[in-house]
């Protein structure tokens, strides 16, 4: 078995091979498209119309400004849900490569979450826009941004070093995924408040890892308040907890996949 | 394990029980369902030994050549000592830079231009942006594309991806060289310009592995052959006579099929007979 500090001193090695299929990933993304570039930026702003649009009607949430309220909960949850389900197949659909020449595999996922952090940027400049736009206005808090996305990095890291590994070996993530995927869209308080499923619902969602930094993200763009430490410690443990599990994972099943993939 | 030293050694590549193993399909299983399943109907897979058992040094300047059957475990050794392949018992450590010629350009893609692969190919490889920037003009020229540099690599023939993978794969100056199969793609200019840069490689005194069914090629580039029989090396040292060793087997064995396609035969022949 391989150690983890090898995996990681191979990852800065190669950085210029992560950067290189950081930038890969977004040129191929939209290539192609008429709007290009455009669509990190359209996408979740159409995402968000059509949300708004049904649960305004529906759900009833008194906010000063709905819009925000959902943007605000989707930036962190899209980089979540992008970052695992995008590199959920990137070891088995790269074994052409993998079975011809040697290459650290960590790039493989790392490099798609990397990606994803670039588009939270554009996301953040989305929301900039229309909270500028609709007199809503951006609190001082959203300084405290990158320590959230530091938070969202970790977490997103383990979670796809962890799902990556598993779909070598077991193919059938590809299909469980997508189905977990929004069953834990549902139990992340995105188009609604915590606070609306009552005390016991309170505790089901504490229970999510991707609970602290959509709500972290949401008080220090859109309420403008500094989130509490529980929000911080318990995000930040459970983001090193799934970090750990994932590397752990991977480390110990990298010497496989070429045999698997 | 695999492990790659930058720090000189005596050695280029050192094997030591050396064991790789794959594992032949009997039935595909990749999901839970049927990995559970499995559970209960037994293996859905035999393991099988490529190489078992390996015991190996090249030293530096060595330029062995690898003889041997098909499937006898000759792509699997280069593979091993790349690092592609992880082995499952004993080590492989490689001193120095190792340059794989096989699979060229394998990670080439599609949507993107000649210059911006070599880019892609060269990080792959393992080499900086800097590094890479000092080289890109003499790779380019070597590869003799000229304005298709800028253009997608869609629109190359087989012929100049070759070459560009050629190009960018022998640019970085190695200490090892492991080629399966002497070089032989591109048209005769390139093949002639490829085989003199290969030839100054051997004579500066690189280490090389080179497997080949082209028996002239190993006597005239190698000063030490290695012939492989199902994954164990059945005879190691001077290149004419492993080569003259493993023609003899092969004779043999032509000879024992015969003989038996010939008794085959000779029964049918003698039970269709009319008595």
């Amino acid at each position: 078995m391989r150690s983890i500090t090898r995996s990681l001193r191979e990852l800065v090695q190669y950085r210029e091979l992560l950067r290189y299929f950081i930038v890969l990933d977004l040129k191929v993304r939209y290539r192609g498209s008429v709007l290009g570039f455009l669509w990190t930026l359209l996408n979740p702003l159409l995402l968000m119309l059509v949300m708004w649009a049904v649960f305004s009607r529906f759900a009833r949430i008194q906010e000063d400004s709905y819009a925000l309220f959902l943007l605000s909960g989707l930036m962190a949850w899209l980089f979540f849900q992008q970052s695992v389900g995008r590199s959920l197949t990137s070891i088995v659909s790269n074994r052409g490569l993998i079975q011809l020449i040697y290459l650290p595999k960590v790039v493989f996922p790392i490099s798609i979450v990397g990606s994803n952090l670039l588009n939270v940027f554009f996301f953040f400049i989305a929301y900039l826009l229309i909270a500028v736009f609709t007199n809503h206005g951006v609190p001082w808090t959203v300084v405290m941004l990158p320590a959230v996305l530091l938070m969202l990095f970790l977490l997103c890291s383990g979670a796809a070093l962890l799902m990556c590994s598993l779909t070598v070996f077991f193919r059938d993530f590809t299909h469980l995924t997508p189905v977990l995927m929004r069953a834990l869209f549902y139990l992340t308080p995105i188009f609604y408040r915590p606070d609306m499923l009552g005390p016991k619902g309170a505790v089901l969602l504490r229970a999510s890892p991707v609970y602290y930094p959509v709500v972290a993200t949401r008080e220090i763009l859109y309420y403008g308040t500094i989130p509490g430490a529980d929000i911080w410690l318990t995000g930040f443990a459970y983001a090193l907890l799934l970090l750990a599990i994932g590397l752990v994972v991977f480390v110990a099943t990298e010497d496989r996949f070429v045999y698997y993939a | 394990m695999h492990e790659r030293r930058t720090t000189a050694g005596e050695f280029a590549i050192e094997a030591r029980e050396l064991g790789i193993r794959y594992r032949r399909y009997l039935r595909q299983v990749n999901t839970l369902k049927e990995s559970v399943v499995g559970l209960f109907k037994g293996n859905h897979f035999e393991s099988f030994w490529a190489l078992r058992g390996l015991d190996l040094t090249i030293r530096k300047g060595e330029r062995v050549g690898v003889v041997g059957p098909n499937g006898a475990g000759k792509t699997t050794l280069l593979k091993a000592f790349s690092g592609v392949l992880p082995p499952a018992e004993g080590s492989v450590v490689v001193c120095g830079r190792i340059a794989p010629l096989f699979g060229l350009g394998g990670g080439f893609r599609n949507d993107l231009t000649g210059r911006e692969n070599i880019y892609l190919n060269g990080a792959i490889l393992g080499m900086s942006r800097r590094d890479l920037e000092g080289r890109v003009d003499r790779i380019v020229e070597f590869a003799g594309v000229g304005d298709f540099i800028e253009a997608p690599l869609h629109t190359y023939s087989s012929g100049m991806r070759a070459r560009l993978g050629f190009s960018v794969a022998t640019d970085i100056s190695p200490e090892i060289l492991l080629l399966d199969e002497v070089f032989s793609a591109g048209d005769a200019e390139f093949r002639a310009k490829a085989t003199a840069r290969l030839e100054t490689f051997f004579k500066e005194g690189k280490t090389v592995v080179v497997v080949s069914h082209a028996m002239d090629q190993i006597k005239r580039l190698c000063n030490r052959a290695l012939y492989i029989e199902s994954g164990r090396v059945a005879a190691d040292g001077e290149p004419n006579e492993v080569i003259d060793h493993y023609l003899e087997a092969v004779r043999k064995k032509k000879e024992i099929s015969q003989r038996s396609a010939a008794d085959d035969a000779g029964r049918k022949v003698a039970r269709d007979a009319p008595s």
